[in-house]
């Protein structure tokens, strides 16, 4: 019954939000034309003073000189430009991320042979279970310029399958234009349960994948003479890789840094699937093995903090760190005002090439997307890891350490639209393309460029100030501490430990309830410190037999929060993330 | 005649050791005459001649000295005398299984608690005592550990059935001064957490050592009137000394800028210090030279600090203090294998220390940091018989030691390890029933 | 590229550059040494030719053509690159400790050829080692011998190409600890341990049988794969060693037992603290040792330990080597062989071979590695002084005919690979000494579990 009340309400709940959402004034039309405009059509190829006429939700003319149809709604693109709809070659855009999280360990797992789905295999997942059309990460993601997103699940070492989407829809349905075209693959580990590490993962990935190769032909056998044959009965997981055996479906697999990177290209090579490596942060220096290979590349969009030029300044307005590490100051120059009884200190020769070797790295990451430029293989970003509001700034930074725009204008339209097999239908403004659309006052190049519109499959969207964006997607109030939390301790060198949080009170009092998914006990803690948006709390819990004094500091925004875990008076710490999962009243 | 008495004793000694299976002999006491043995004096030179040790000290040195009534002459031709080694910091006898948490009695839960006494805890009996002695050391400054001020250390010899017997003079408060490294490879702090911490611990110093300097006026006014004190402060009172300067202060500090940090603080406080640790004191080691402040440092078989350093930067880092003019004591920070004091102080030695002032630093050096020189760390007339005799360089993992002595007793060269060599190197029975 | 790129690329140039001179295997005379070859004894005065990365010749006033790197090795001494039989640099992982039985997981498939540990170990003059899988399960994971090419980047040229497979297990408080006491199943005790063994030997002579009569003909459908089962049927046919980590000697006796009913014999005991009062049985079963110099007390299971175990298990001619299990120990190797002249008095080509042609025999590479023999891969390290002197120092080592440590080209920072968001490299307040005893005891549930 609870149950029901509590759908009941979130029934209500979107329901209120949407009428907010919709304007009451009913379309007149749903042809459009942008007239005078500098329209790229794709990347190199440009039509200044052009006029690009939508219809039906196609691209229906684009050209010098085209006939603007009388039902047209005409958008004057005096000196504004026009590109055809971002495309994230791999994202999350529409997974709500409290859906994502773990249930965690159910009571009486077999902590060496865990259900798959707890072990993170669930490859017959499909994302038409999670999407949610209303997620604040599809208006997001289309105020970035973005109209079509590849979206995988999120999870761990097969999350599931992934599907092509319309970053814009009332419903699943609506959104997705071609359904489960990938599996998600990571060496990403469960969280203290089998495959605990990336060898675990490793060698279950290899029993998976030959255990599904022998049920297919078992199963191929007895369609063919089942008479005196042990009858084939495989699980949904297993059966849902047959078509990856096959090489019909490639995986997407998750390889950030070199290693993980290198890990991935091993275990196709050893197993043979089609592979796409994703979500590459570091991968310059395998640039000739994924050439050779043949390997399809799809690169992060996140950098390392501190890597551009924005994260510098922030820095450096922090103040510095602790006094050895001062140098950095000498390098950032100007404007930096020192307090004048801090002497600068003396970089030794060898404090001066440390800092080198890190800037130089920084350069390396940031570069890397130039690196794969020059070497001519093409590649999309995906948007798994990066911050929406860090996207642009980070395709900048990259542009600046020498990728060219027309190669990461490549990135974001024709290369994942080819990667996607998609082609035929978006990536640019062609005639008879689907009408995705991003419209921006000057090139999207320049630092203070404005996206006006993003046309979605020939839908307006007329892209608004930040504050009333912010109304929409959000729709709770922020920094609501109360509630209960599902949190992720990053244990280092172990499987993450995951649980619940649940902070009980009102304004500065507050207690504490702190459960994790390993076992049942439940630690009441009676004080929790409240200052602005950190909360902090002590308590103590048997680890082995021995009483730990356990400390957890946390930074709350929004319905995420991140802080420190400290164990026995800091003699081990760890980070600890964790996301609302509901609300005092649900 | 002595010498085949001795010999008698020996063998019985040997029999009672195999019937009752690793039990240690009894240390020997009584008078023993060294005889031509090349005696590394570390305080004098290198000399041949005799050496005498009577009443538990080092009676006499000297050439050709008449054997006393009653005393145990000892052949030492084509031998060395060695004074015993000290190493600056362990946890000898305050641990007797890692992994067993119930045998550990270093580290008591508070933050300021100088008043645990690391003494109290020693165990005299703990099976690492005799596996550490026959190795030639023979002091050992014993160590609590935890938090910001843990307790007090003392310096022990390893010989005694008491705390008390072994007490070698010397004690000395802890302070783990707040450190800004990581603690460990688990460790996922950021900088910005460990600087804020760090901040933290700086200021709870501060104003825990101006409550130390106010106890210890008020103390001293009331000194006529104990009354005027609040109650019992054990805590307080533990650093009574440290506070007027007659108790040293062991600060722990191993980063180049904590090291500065506490440079200064020290400096500010006017405290009576000596650093340990000292891990990055290479690159700070002008500054601990000027300002005229001994160092405890180790273990030097350590890999260095950060993954940038130098492969040999904890084999180093001895010699380049010694050589900026910093006195170097070398620690081992162990409980089980403080026997491996001499190998620490061999890789110092080869790594641009050198012998002799590698000798010296587990020596007269460690003696003269813990204000015992009087007593204790070479081969001088009056100080305590705390000495071995070797057939060479003790830091040769070659070189056998041959007899030891510590406060003038003889001590058995017998430990678990060497009992049970002798009972299963040539096992019977072997293979058969 | 404006100019601050062009110097923060310099250094990084040099580095590279350096790097890449080793990876040009050039030919190496090393001229005039003192070498100690291990298996025909010490030779004063006389060079070692590498060519093509293996041992080209032995003897007196060689010479070489002009492209052939010459060194200078007068006075000092000249002996096979260290190997460790027990170490877990090198690696990303080290346990997979969810299960009693994880035959499957290779720790192969981790190994990080940035990790400056490699670098270390050399300047210890160590050019293999053992990288293993931790002691958390009865069968734990497979290992990798892996060879300190330090400066290649692709982790698989760190594999020593053609060494045997091999698998750790583990006996007594670890895996009782882990899976006993921390998941409350078996194994708890050590008769459990026993059983785990004799459980996962058994299924895997089933499973084994199963496909041989499927591959037969015999079956029509394929039995039901198992990566699992596939290596420990690996193990009972004998194509991958056993290293088991083990303390007492009832535990000891008892894995010999087991096998003998399975009737594998390759097995190398490691660690082995009371090896000692078992030497006779572990001769006689062919068994091997690979022992610390001194390590003991650490646990219970090590309270009656002793120095001396080297000195008795070889004395009792049991093949036994020395090793570090530790990222701190490798890089001195020489002088752990030394402590077994201290406690035993073995002989100087005794306690070298406890770091030379006995680990490559545990290890299955004694006929590529561990002794100066003409054929030989050209691996050597070069000493200042005899290796089991404390004042010997490393002094240049090579592996496969490449120069990968020279004491006189040692730049202070040896990363590969550096961190970008780290905006100086941390320091560490413990060594890795300390933080092995910190692992053994509080946090052993939470972290690895190593020796």
């Amino acid at each position: 019954m609870v149950k029901h009340l509590s759908l009941l309400l979130l029934l209500l709940l979107s329901a209120l939000s949407q009428s907010w959402g919709q304007d009451d004034v009913p379309d007149v039309t749903s042809t459009f034309a942008i007239t005078n405009a500098n329209i790229i059509v794709k990347p190199g190829q440009i039509i200044e003073g052009g006029t690009i006429v939508i219809k039906d939700g196609l691209i229906h003319q684009v050209g010098k000189s085209v006939t603007i149809p009388i039902d047209a709604e005409v958008i004057a693109g005096d000196s504004m430009f026009v590109y055809a709809g971002f495309i994230a070659a791999a994202s999350h855009a529409g997974i709500p991320s409290k859906e994502e999280k773990r249930q965690g360990r159910p009571e009486g797992v077999k902590v060496s042979d865990p259900p798959n789905d707890v072990a993170g295999i669930t490859p017959q997942k499909s994302i038409r279970e999670t999407l949610k059309h209303n997620d604040g990460s599809i208006a997001a993601l289309r105020k970035q310029g973005f109209t079509i997103s590849h979206t995988l699940p999120k999870g761990r070492m097969m999350a599931g399958r992934g599907s092509i989407i319309l970053l814009d829809g009332e419903s699943a349905d609506d959104m997705i234009l071609r359904e489960d075209v990938s599996l998600a693959g990571s060496l990403k580990s469960a969280p203290r349960i089998y495959p605990g590490t990336t060898i675990g993962v490793l060698a279950k990935w290899r029993q998976l994948y030959r255990q599904a190769d022998l049920a297919k032909d078992h199963e191929k056998k007895y369609k063919m003479a089942p008479s005196g044959m042990k009858r084939p009965s495989f699980s949904q997981e297993i059966k849902s890789l047959y078509p990856v055996v096959n090489q019909e479906v490639p995986v997407f697999f998750s390889g950030p840094k070199q290693m993980d990177l290198h890990r991935a290209m091993q275990l196709q090579k050893e197993l043979g699937f089609k592979m796409v490596a994703m979500d590459i942060e570091q991968g310059w220096k395998l640039i000739p093995r994924l050439k050779s290979s043949g390997t399809t590349a799809i690169l992060g969009m996140n950098l390392p903090k501190g890597a551009t030029k924005k994260d510098k300044k922030k820095d450096k307005k922090k103040g510095d760190d602790a006094k050895e590490e001062k140098g950095e100051k000498e390098d950032v120059g100007d404007e930096d005002k020192k307090k004048p009884e801090e002497k600068k200190e003396e970089l030794t020769e060898e404090k001066k090439a440390l800092k080198k070797r890190i800037k130089s790295s920084q350069a390396d990451y940031v570069g890397q997307a130039a690196a794969f430029e020059k070497a001519a293989i093409p590649f999309g970003f995906s948007l798994t890891k990066v911050k929406t509001a860090d996207i642009k700034k980070n395709l900048m930074a990259m542009v600046e350490a020498g990728l060219s725009e027309d190669a990461a204008l490549a990135a974001l339209t024709t290369n994942p639209a080819k990667i996607l097999g998609i082609s035929s239908m978006a990536g640019t403004l062609e005639k008879g393309k689907m009408a995705n659309i991003i419209v921006a006052d000057t090139s999207y190049f320049k630092e203070k460029v404005n996206i006006k519109y993003v046309f979605v499959d020939g839908h307006k969207h007329e892209m608004e100030v930040k504050k009333k964006e912010k109304k929409k997607g959000e729709g709770e109030a922020t920094g609501e501490i109360a509630g209960t939390w599902s949190y992720v301790v990053d244990v280092p060198g172990d499987s993450p430990v995951e649980g619940k949080l649940k902070l009980i009170g009102a304004d500065d009092s507050y207690t504490a309830e702190i459960t994790t998914d390993t076992d049942s006990d439940m630690i009441e803690i009676s004080e929790v410190e409240v200052d602005g948006n950190n909360v902090s709390f002590a308590f103590t819990t048997d680890i082995d037999g021995q009483t730990m004094p356990i400390s957890m500091s946390i930074d709350i925004t929004d319905d995420e929060f991140e802080g420190t875990v400290s164990i026995a008076g800091g003699m081990m710490t760890a980070p600890i993330t964790g996301s609302k999962t509901s609300t005092p009243n649900e | 005649m002595k010498i085949i008495i001795s010999y008698i004793i020996a063998a019985i000694l040997i029999t009672s050791q195999l019937a009752s299976a690793q039990q240690i002999a009894k240390t020997e006491t009584g008078s023993f005459l060294l005889r031509g043995g090349t005696l590394v004096t570390v305080s004098n030179g290198t000399i041949t001649g005799d050496l005498l040790v009577a009443d538990g000290k080092i009676k006499s040195i000297g050439e050709s000295i008449p054997l006393p009534a009653g005393a145990i002459e000892i052949d030492c031709a084509g031998k060395y005398v060695y004074p015993g080694m000290i190493d600056g910091g362990t946890k000898l006898g305050l641990q007797e299984v890692g992994s067993v948490s119930l045998t550990s009695d270093h580290n008591e839960i508070g933050d300021f608690i100088p008043h645990m006494e690391a003494l109290t805890a020693v165990n005299p009996n703990a099976v690492s005592i005799p596996v550490t002695r026959v190795n030639g050391i023979t002091s050992a400054l014993v160590v609590p550990s935890g938090g910001s001020f843990p307790g007090t250390a003392s310096l022990i010899n390893l010989v005694g059935y008491t705390p008390d017997q072994m007490y070698a003079g010397f004690k000395g408060a802890v302070l783990n001064f707040p450190a800004t490294g990581k603690r460990g490879w688990w460790d996922r702090r950021s900088a910005e957490d460990i600087k804020k911490e760090a901040e933290k611990a700086m200021k709870t110093l501060d104003d825990t050592w101006k409550k130390v300097k106010l106890y210890a006026k008020i103390n001293a006014a009331a000194s006529s009137d104990k009354k005027a004190l609040a109650g019992y402060n054990p805590s307080m009172d533990a650093m009574l000394q440290v506070a007027n300067g007659t108790r040293h202060l062991l600060v722990e500090v191993n980063k180049e800028a904590d090291i500065k940090a506490a440079l200064k603080w020290i400096e500010k406080n006017e405290v009576n210090a000596i650093l340990t640790g000292v891990s990055e004191g290479y690159r700070v080691a002008a500054d601990i030279a000027k300002a005229d402040l001994p160092v405890i440092v180790g273990p030097v078989l350590s890999i260095p600090g950060r993954q940038s350093d130098k492969y040999d930067a904890a084999y180093t880092n001895p010699g380049l203090l010694h050589k900026a003019g910093v006195k170097v004591v070398l620690r081992t920070s162990s409980y089980e294998n403080v026997r491996n004091l001499p190998y620490n102080a061999g890789f110092a030695a080869a790594y641009g220390m050198g012998t002799e002032a590698a000798l010296r630093s587990v020596t007269l050096s460690a003696a003269e940091v813990f204000g015992v020189a009087g007593q204790l760390g070479s081969l001088d007339e009056g100080k305590i018989a705390n000495l071995f005799v070797s057939d060479g360089d003790p830091f040769e993992t070659k070189t056998d030691i041959y007899h030891l002595f510590i406060s003038g007793r003889k001590v058995p060269l017998e430990s678990r390890h060497t009992l049970l060599y002798d009972e299963f190197l040539n096992r019977d029975p072997g293979l058969k029933k | 590229m404006n100019n601050s790129m062009m110097n923060h690329k310099l250094y990084t140039a040099i580095l590279l550059l350096l790097v890449s001179q080793w990876m040009m295997a050039q030919d190496v005379l090393i001229k005039n040494g003192t070498v100690i070859t291990i298996t025909d004894g010490v030779k004063e005065n006389t060079d070692v030719l590498i060519q093509n990365g293996r041992i080209k010749s032995i003897g007196e006033g060689l010479s070489a053509g002009d492209e052939v790197r010459v060194v200078d090795a007068e006075g000092m001494y000249v002996m096979p690159g260290i190997i460790d039989a027990h170490s877990h640099i090198g690696i990303d992982v080290v346990n997979e400790s969810t299960a009693p039985v994880t035959a499957e997981v290779r720790v192969g498939d981790v190994i990080n050829p940035y990790a400056v540990s490699i670098y270390r170990a050399l300047a210890g003059g160590v050019t293999t080692s053992h990288a293993m899988h931790g002691s958390a399960n009865a069968i734990g994971g497979q290992c990798e011998t892996i060879k300190h090419r330090y400066g290649e980047e692709d982790p698989e040229a760190l594999k020593m190409e053609g060494a045997p497979r091999t698998i750790k297990f583990a006996l007594g408080e670890n895996p009782m600890r882990v899976h006993g006491e921390g998941q409350g199943i078996q194994p708890k005790t050590r008769m459990g341990i026993e059983q785990v063994f004799r459980k996962a030997f058994a299924e895997a002579q089933e499973y084994a049988s199963a496909w041989k009569d499927y591959n037969a003909g015999k079956k029509q459908v394929a039995p039901a794969y198992d990566v699992r089962k596939e290596a420990v049927a690996d193990i009972l046919s004998g194509e991958i060693i056993i290293h088991c980590h083990s303390y007492r000697a009832d535990e000891i006796l008892m894995l010999m037992d087991v096998l003998e009913d399975y009737g594998v014999n390759q097995i190398c005991f490691q660690h082995v603290n009371e090896g000692f009062k078992v030497a006779p049985e572990l001769a006689a079963f062919g068994a091997s040792a690979s022992v610390f110099a001194d390590w003991w007390a650490y646990k219970f299971e090590v309270y009656y330990s002793t120095a001396y175990n080297a000195a008795i298990l070889t004395k009792n001619n049991v093949v036994t080597s020395i090793n570090s299990d530790s990222g701190e120990l490798i890089r001195h190797l020489y002088h752990e062989a030394g402590k077994s002249q201290k406690y035993g008095d073995l002989t100087d080509n005794e306690a070298l071979k406890l770091i030379t042609i006995n680990p490559a025999k545990q290890l299955g590479i004694d006929d590529r590695v561990g002794s100066l023999e003409v054929g030989k891969d050209g691996d050597v390290a070069i000493f200042s002084a005899h290796p089991l002197s404390i004042y010997a120092i490393p002094q240049m080592t090579i592996v496969d005919g490449t120069v990968r440590f020279d004491i006189q080209a040692d730049p202070i920072d040896m990363r590969l690979d550096i961190d970008p968001e780290e905006e100086m490299p941390a320091f560490y307040e413990l060594d890795a000494h300390d933080h092995h005893r910190c692992m053994e005891g509080v946090f052993e549930e939470l972290f690895m579990h190593q020796h």
